[in-house]
């Protein structure tokens, strides 16, 4: 679990101050929460469908931020490794509800950046110097910190969650969930194929039959 | 002493303070402190020279150093009003320039294709991705400064080729090919319902949504959530008749 928090705690640094060496993507940083829980198909899948969903979230300007990478890492820490795919599916689906609120823990750090940002200026224009390296460096860590605490509050909901529907959820229900496990790529994919790069996408899909065909997967 | 390597550490924390109002104004003067100070700037002057660099910048983070480079090397040349007023134009540029390449090129074509290989070999080959990654982005960063400081102004000739969007088509290209040849491998490992035109109904049903949804702009996270209400209250009417 501790491996886990630190990985939530650095992805998170990743995605909004440290870096962007794409430890924040979903379609990384869920392949290695499922590695390390010990569910690496699961985990590559999870990696995968939010890797698409994501897709058409640039973080350019003035966005508002969905923390996709939180609920990567936070879905693998609740479900583990022993569960079937209708809870996987219904991690996943709770876990894409919770990206946008999980945001705002990003919004509040950069409100208090934005509250340091005026009080700098307003130093440098009494002609006082303000600390902005060790401010700007402990943004930072306060960003790896967000990632920890938030991956560990959407781990706790997803659990909760999941135990509920556990022992809640009736035979249709589980049966959606397992669809929407294996389904969430392709409504992915269907805005993919929207743009521009369809060519591109069939001839992968093309590849990777003729992969799979020859035998390829383990 | 030589302010290049603390420059290019600081350049990896660019986004550290990122906020709503300067962006990455706070990033940019950290990064430029090093060199502030190797050229005697001290106290109230070096105050002075910070007041109009926490504005307002906005640029992409991978190319954040052809900026600095080239607006420090103006104003080490004495061009303070030249570097100011470059300053706004380049970082739209390369904002624009490299979103497109790093955001819809670069990252999902490694996050993709390391995916893609990691089905066939294992999951330690998305740790090697990231680190591959990793190590791509900081050389990127330190071209783009060493380009930037060594050219000035020249930067915009750079800009001017036609490499970058040669990159970006070639990498948005090959970011599609890699998440066809991914779900297609990660989907044989899958454990699919028995019924083949039930299955085949879902999945149509999920792509004629997300393509409904890219089209109206809807959030792609709460279109499968509808999808899975509408399945169950379906399946129930089913199961009960």
């Amino acid at each position: 679990m501790i491996a886990l928090l630190a990985l939530g705690g650095a992805a998170g640094a990743d995605r909004t101050a440290v870096g962007q060496t794409l430890l924040a993507h979903p379609a990384v940083a869920a392949p290695l929460a499922g590695w390390i829980v010990g569910a690496p198909s699961e985990g590559l899948w999870l990696g995968l469908c939010m890797g698409v969903l994501s897709l058409r979230a640039i973080p350019a300007g003035q966005e508002r931020p969905r923390d996709w990478t939180t609920v990567a890492v936070a879905i693998p820490l609740a479900v583990g490794s022993q569960s079937s795919s209708w809870q996987w599916g219904a991690a996943l689906l709770l876990g894409l509800l919770l990206a946008r609120p999980l945001g705002l823990a990003i919004e509040a750090v950069r409100a208090l950046a934005l509250r340091f940002l005026q009080r700098a200026r307003e130093a440098t224009s009494r002609g006082e110097l303000p600390p902005v390296e060790r401010v700007h460096f402990s943004f930072a860590l306060l960003h790896f910190v967000r990632g920890v605490v938030m991956t560990a509050v959407a781990a706790l909901v997803l659990r909760w969650a999941v135990s509920i529907a556990a022992s809640t959820a009736d035979v249709a229900a589980t049966k959606i969930l397992w669809v929407v496990w294996w389904s969430a790529p392709l409504v992915g994919l269907g805005s993919f194929l929207a743009g521009r790069r369809r060519g591109w996408l069939f001839a992968g899909l093309a590849l990777g039959m003729v992969f799979l065909l020859a035998g390829g997967v383990r | 002493m030589n302010p290049k390597g603390a420059i290019l550490w600081r350049l990896c924390f660019l986004q550290a303070s990122w906020n709503r109002e300067g962006m990455q104004s706070i990033g940019m003067v950290v990064c430029a402190l090093p060199w502030a100070r190797s050229r005697g700037l001290r106290g109230k002057e070096l105050a002075d020279w910070m007041r109009p660099r926490l504005d307002f910048v906005n640029t992409n983070p991978y190319l954040a150093g052809l900026l600095l480079g080239s607006t420090l090397r103006l104003s080490g040349e004495g061009e303070e009003a030249l570097a100011g007023r470059l300053q706004p134009a380049l970082s739209r540029t390369l904002g624009a320039l490299g979103d497109a390449l790093s955001w819809e090129g670069a990252r999902p074509a490694w996050a993709f294709s390391s995916l893609a290989a990691a089905v066939v070999v294992g999951p330690w080959v998305v740790a090697v991705g990231w680190l591959s990654f990793l190590l791509a982005q900081a050389a990127l960063r330190w071209w783009g400064w060493e380009e930037g400081f060594r050219r000035g102004l020249g930067v915009v000739e750079l800009l001017n080729r036609p490499f970058i969007h040669r990159w970006t088509e070639s990498l948005r290209g090959f970011a599609g090919a890699a998440l066809g040849v991914a779900l297609v491998l990660a989907l044989g490992h899958q454990q699919l319902p028995a019924s083949a035109s039930w299955s085949l109904a879902w999945a149509g049903a999920a792509l004629a949504c997300g393509l409904l949804g890219a089209w109206r702009h809807w959030p792609l996270e709460w279109i499968l959530p509808a999808m899975a209400v509408a399945g169950w209250v379906l399946l129930r009417v089913g199961l009960q008749t």
